[in-house]
């Protein structure tokens, strides 16, 4: 028996208090500050050890000066100030006292803000430098940056605590004394990057300006309309392995690396012994930014009165962080602890962009085992109980520690990509392998049902909880807990078929133990947690502008359709002059191929890029397989290697597709030159309402089981898998095809004309996975239908957004849900053809279209929605973003009948933008 | 383009537009002029360019007819070259002078907008588009040129 539900079978088992409840307000109330600390130091080290200009950086050049960058930011143990915007557009500090308190047991923190924003002028930090003095005051989503002379705390830390050696230099810097914050990213971090940065350095080595190419690829990306590239600002997207440094410290593994760097030198073999150098390096700086956090502790304690709650509190924060993650953890808080620590540590290296946890539950649960156990016996149930409620609270704080930090944003990104956090996926719940007797069994334990109440209590967005599903070994009331879960918070946690997807994960060529141990990254990507460098948000594909090259012969209308207009795409003939929808197909296809050749190129020639200048030290230290290999991640030295690719707009291109071949081939009511001719005008002739009624007709369309579209969603998808699949990344490893938005649907569907399956220009596409909104199948039909492609074909996973009213009976809503969910992963009829294997994941939305219409006239701060794979604020969204997830189809839980917006609803999804 | 309405308003709007025209033709002029001659006369603005050495390239008429200026940036000083200086680190063209007009007033923050609207194209190395989009904006925010484009617009 579950000891957490024996012990706490009804739910809110206690309301949010103490220094959670403070800690939480002020995280609301605190406006997101841009830290220059990482962003400085980094370059300074660069700067001043020849870094820049250089023909590669080594790995080992990293790993120093990460080691440098710990062993000099500043070693928070509690904040003190926070920063809130002002209703006149403006912002002021608030202290961070009385009833703000904050007191975490867990000190340090991702940047030296509250809430911070990290710089990586490696990356794409320098998009924001025309903004410098105006990004605090910009109306979408303000950053806080300091354009006033400045208390700088790194350089007290310094004088306080009588830094000496390599810490030196950069807090004593006579350079930035005088300098406010804008001042030092003007002159001493952006210009120092401009022929260094990453995708500068791509641009240089693949594409040198005098190489003469008709159709540049950086330059077809920056039309924002074909496709993204994320490795211009990141190599994040994965899920590190923290097993080793919970079972045996970070210190064993310096060890291992120290005799493994002295072998490789002894056998010639320098890079590897680099490689292992390195790693010691970023691991001990680990260990030294732990070793700072514990004597500030100490230092704050001897300044309290003796024998208060205050004292104890940091005297026990000392202690703990001197002996975790340097040893190993005993307990559950000495596990959330070396956790925490490494996860701050990871980004002073990696981008804040999609690094996940992993398994959490399966991590964290025999530490809490072990806890409870010790508890039962010293103090019986109440003991446990209180065991049980002291883990709980600490997962609150992890929460909130780890929504410490906001990606950076520019202005027109905003436009784009507004409302995002760092989308840091947790996973729980699901199945393990049992090698011992190769079965399966259920994985869910006490953290489990832990993480869900603390992730239901805080409602925050970040971190984005992923649940796990196997219906045949998991408890019936696991599921129901997870739809209790969603009606609360309204949003979250996105349930996931361990059935569809193990098996998927095995075909794709993982081994069944590590299959098993598949956890989510970023939105809803799987990964075999800790093993696999999947970065499954390498690549954004807008299908529709495949399809647009195939309608146009290569060119698109974003880019102009003239003779003079560059061909981006291939030149698969004239569309007019296609009999058949075969052949019309064949094109298509054929542009899918232009599409992949360009964007696997890019992607590829970031990645080298990657190599030879952001080596992941850090990262390749806390993952399986680098030091088995002696290869750094970016090498290929994880266990598995992938590069995961995400398709929007797939139910639009569908149903496109299914419109033409009817409308066009079938039927004859208008041939291709007709229906070119109404497209260029936008629908807007006489008779084109006419057209567009038969372009639109739902019975045809993805989202109803067997339709035309349907079946043709499948056949892309099918064929993309296996297009995909037969490339390699530059580390050796296959493509993985998902599909998943985020918020690019909203944005590449801005970006194009009107399309043949009769929708308007500008408008959004359907978000990942999910049928096109006006599509009322009904849920049942829709949940099947989408469940009839193949989750072989959907391996970098799959986001299907379902909508409900859910006013009503909240039992009857559960029993309902639990029906809906377990129809649609068993999949129904579906499941008999033989390609098809269940939906492989579901999310929703909950708090209702009237809340949302609401919520646009009163924002609510705390209002959390599903986007399209992670979770956001809804006030943080762009107008259009906010109107397309107002305009999804809600589904009534009692028959799953189709709501219609009501005429008020409309006004609203009509209405010009209103943020 | 402007769209004329008929009638009086309209005739008022062509007299209106055969005035601004002219000089939101030389909105580049104007920005470029005024940025060198704030490095020249202002030490605290020419410390925004100290060490920034390079050629950004701004033109009109992705597809037809082009004007083109160059703001070449060297050892702390900047020059203007009426003509497309080569080879350049940076280059953006813009579709007509009305999107270039909006990117002057914005002060450069606006060019991945006008990126979305395909009203702007940017070769080349971006980083020194967003140094000089910071140079811009500015400008804008140290003087009165703002205004004076928001006369015209």
């Amino acid at each position: 028996m579950n000891e957490y539900l024996r012990l706490f079978p009804d739910f809110p088992r206690q309301p949010i208090a103490g220094s959670v409840e403070s800690r939480r307000n002020a995280y609301f109330r605190a406006m997101p500050e841009i830290c220059i600390e990482r962003a400085y130091l980094v370059t300074k080290y660069h700067r001043e050890h020849g870094l820049l200009g250089q023909d590669k950086i080594s790995v080992l050049d990293k790993a120093k000066t990460y080691h440098y960058v710990q062993a000099n930011r500043t070693p928070i143990v509690w904040h003190t100030t926070a920063r809130e915007r002002t209703s006149d557009g403006k912002s002021q500090p608030f202290e961070l006292e009385d009833k703000w308190v904050d007191e975490s047991p867990l000190a340090g923190s991702t940047t030296s803000k509250f809430k911070g924003v990290p710089l990586f002028p490696e990356f794409l930090a320098s998009t924001i430098w025309p903004e410098l003095y105006s990004i605090s005051e910009r109306a979408a989503n303000p950053l806080y940056l300091e354009t006033t002379k400045t208390h700088r705390a790194w350089l007290n830390d310094a004088e306080i605590h009588g830094l000496t050696g390599a810490e030196i230099p950069a807090l004593t810097d006579p350079e930035i004394l005088d300098l406010t914050d804008a001042e030092i990213l003007d002159r001493l971090v952006f210009s120092h990057w401009m022929k260094d940065s990453i995708m500068e350095r791509a641009r240089l080595i693949h594409e040198p300006p005098n190489a003469n190419l008709s159709s540049p690829l950086f330059e077809k990306m920056l039309y924002f309309v074909f496709f993204t590239t994320t490795k211009t600002e990141c190599i994040s997207h994965t899920i590190p392995s923290f097993q080793r440094v919970i079972d045996e410290g970070v210190k064993a593994v310096i060890v291992e690396a120290n005799q493994k760097a002295k072998a490789a030198a002894d056998a010639g073999k320098v890079d590897q012994a680099e490689f292992y150098q390195a790693i010691a390096i970023a691991l001990d700086g680990i260990l030294v930014y732990a070793d700072r956090l514990a004597k500030r502790a100490r230092e704050m304690a001897q300044a309290e009165v003796p024998a208060t709650d205050r004292r104890r509190n940091l005297l026990e924060i000392a202690e703990r962080y001197e002996r975790v993650p340097r040893g190993p953890a005993k307990t559950f808080r000495d596990g959330v602890t070396a956790l925490w620590v490494c996860w701050t540590s990871l980004h002073q290296e990696n981008q804040n962009a999609a690094m996940s946890l992993g398994r959490l539950d399966q991590l964290l649960g025999p530490l809490l085992q072990h806890d409870l156990q010790a508890a039962t016996a010293t103090g019986g149930e109440q003991a446990t109980k209180t065991a049980l409620n002291d883990a709980r609270d600490l997962l609150c704080h992890l929460w909130l520690k780890i929504g410490d930090h906001v990606p950076m944003m520019p202005e027109a990104g905003e436009q784009l990509y507004g409302g995002t956090g760092s989308n840091q996926a947790i996973t729980i719940g699901g199945v393990n392998f049992n090698p011992t007797t190769s079965k399966t069994e259920d994985a869910v334990n006490e953290v489990t049902y832990l993480i869900i109440d603390s992730i239901e209590m805080m409602r925050l967005r970040d971190p984005n909880l992923n649940a796990r599903v196997h219906l045949a070994k998991n408890d019936a009331g696991y599921l129901r807990r997870l739809g209790l879960a969603n009606l609360r918070t309204g949003a979250t946690p996105a349930i996931h078929n361990d059935e569809a997807i193990i098996p998927a994960l095995i075909d794709n060529g993982l081994a069944a133990a590590h299959a098993h141990d598949y956890g989510i990254v970023g939105c809803i990507e799987p990964v075999s947690a800790g093993r696999h460098f999947g970065h499954t948000g390498s690549v954004l594909i807008n299908l529709p502008a495949v399809l647009e090259w195939t309608l146009y012969n290569g060119r698109h209308r974003h880019t102009g359709l003239t003779d003079k207009d560059p061909i981006i795409g291939a030149q698969t003939g004239d569309p007019r002059d296609f009999a058949t929808f075969d052949e019309f197909y064949r094109a298509f296809e054929g542009q899918i191929g232009k599409m992949i050749e360009d964007v696997v190129t890019l992607n590829n020639w970031l990645g080298l890029t990657h190599q030879a200048y952001t080596p992941t030290p850090t990262l390749s230290a806390l993952f399986e397989g680098p030091l088995n290999k002696g290869l750094d991640v970016t090498k290929g030295g994880a266990v598995y290697n992938s590069s995961g690719v995400a398709i929007i707009g797939l139910a639009d291109a569908a149903d496109s597709l299914a419109a033409i071949q009817q409308v066009v081939y079938t039927d004859k009511t208008v041939d291709m030159d007709g229906l070119l001719q109404a497209m260029n005008r936008k629908f807007a002739g006489k008779k084109d309402k006419q057209l567009v009624a038969l372009l639109k007709q739902e019975d045809r369309r993805y989202g109803r089981q067997d339709s035309p579209g349907t079946q043709l969603a499948a056949r892309i998808a099918q064929k993309l898998a296996a297009a995909f699949g037969a490339q390699r990344n530059y580390r050796g490893g296959p493509y993985r095809v998902g599909y998943f938005s985020m918020t690019s649907h909203v944005a590449f569907g801005l970006l194009t004309g009107v399309m043949p399956n009769g929708r308007s220009a500008g408008q959004p596409f359907a978000s990942g996975i999910t049928p096109v909104s006006d599509t009322p199948a009904g849920l049942t039909g829709t949940l099947l239908a989408v469940a009839s492609l193949p989750a072989t074909a959907l391996t970098n996973g799959v986001a299907l957004n379902i909508s409900f009213d859910a006013t009503g009976n909240q039992q009857a809503n559960l029993d309902r849900f639990e029906a809906y969910v377990k129809g649609y992963f068993q999949g129904g009829g579906a499941k008999k053809q033989k390609t098809a294997s269940g939906g492989v994941e579901i999310q929703f939305n909950m708090m209702g279209r009237e809340a949302l219409c609401d919520a646009l006239q009163h924002p609510k701060p705390e209002l959390l929605v599903r986007v399209s794979g992670y979770t956001a604020y809804f006030k943080d969204l762009t107008p259009k973003m906010q109107k397309e997830i107002i305009a999804r189809t809600e589904y009534g839980f009692a028959a799953g009948q189709v709501i219609p917006l009501t005429p008020s609803q409309q006004k609203v999804v009509e209405a010009g933008d209103q943020k | 383009m402007k769209k004329h309405d008929g009638g009086i308003p309209g005739l008022i709007q062509k007299a209106a537009d055969a005035v601004v025209d002219p000089i939101v033709d030389q909105a580049l002029e104007i920005l470029l002029a005024y940025m060198k001659h704030k490095i020249d006369t202002d030490k605290e603005y020419a410390k925004l360019v100290a060490g920034f050495n390079g050629v950004v390239v701004v033109r009109t008429g992705i597809k037809g007819e082009r004007i083109a200026a160059s703001a070449i940036f060297a050892d702390g000083k900047m020059c203007v070259d009426k003509e497309e200086a080569k080879p350049w680190d940076v280059r953006v063209t813009f579709a007509d002078h009305h999107a270039l007009l909006k990117f002057a007033k914005s002060g450069g923050g606006d060019v991945l907008d006008l990126a979305l609207e395909n009203s702007a194209q940017v070769q080349g190395n971006y980083n020194y588009f967003y140094r000089f989009g910071f140079l811009a904006r500015e400008l804008l925010r140290q003087s009165a040129l703002s205004q004076f484009w928001s006369l015209i617009s």
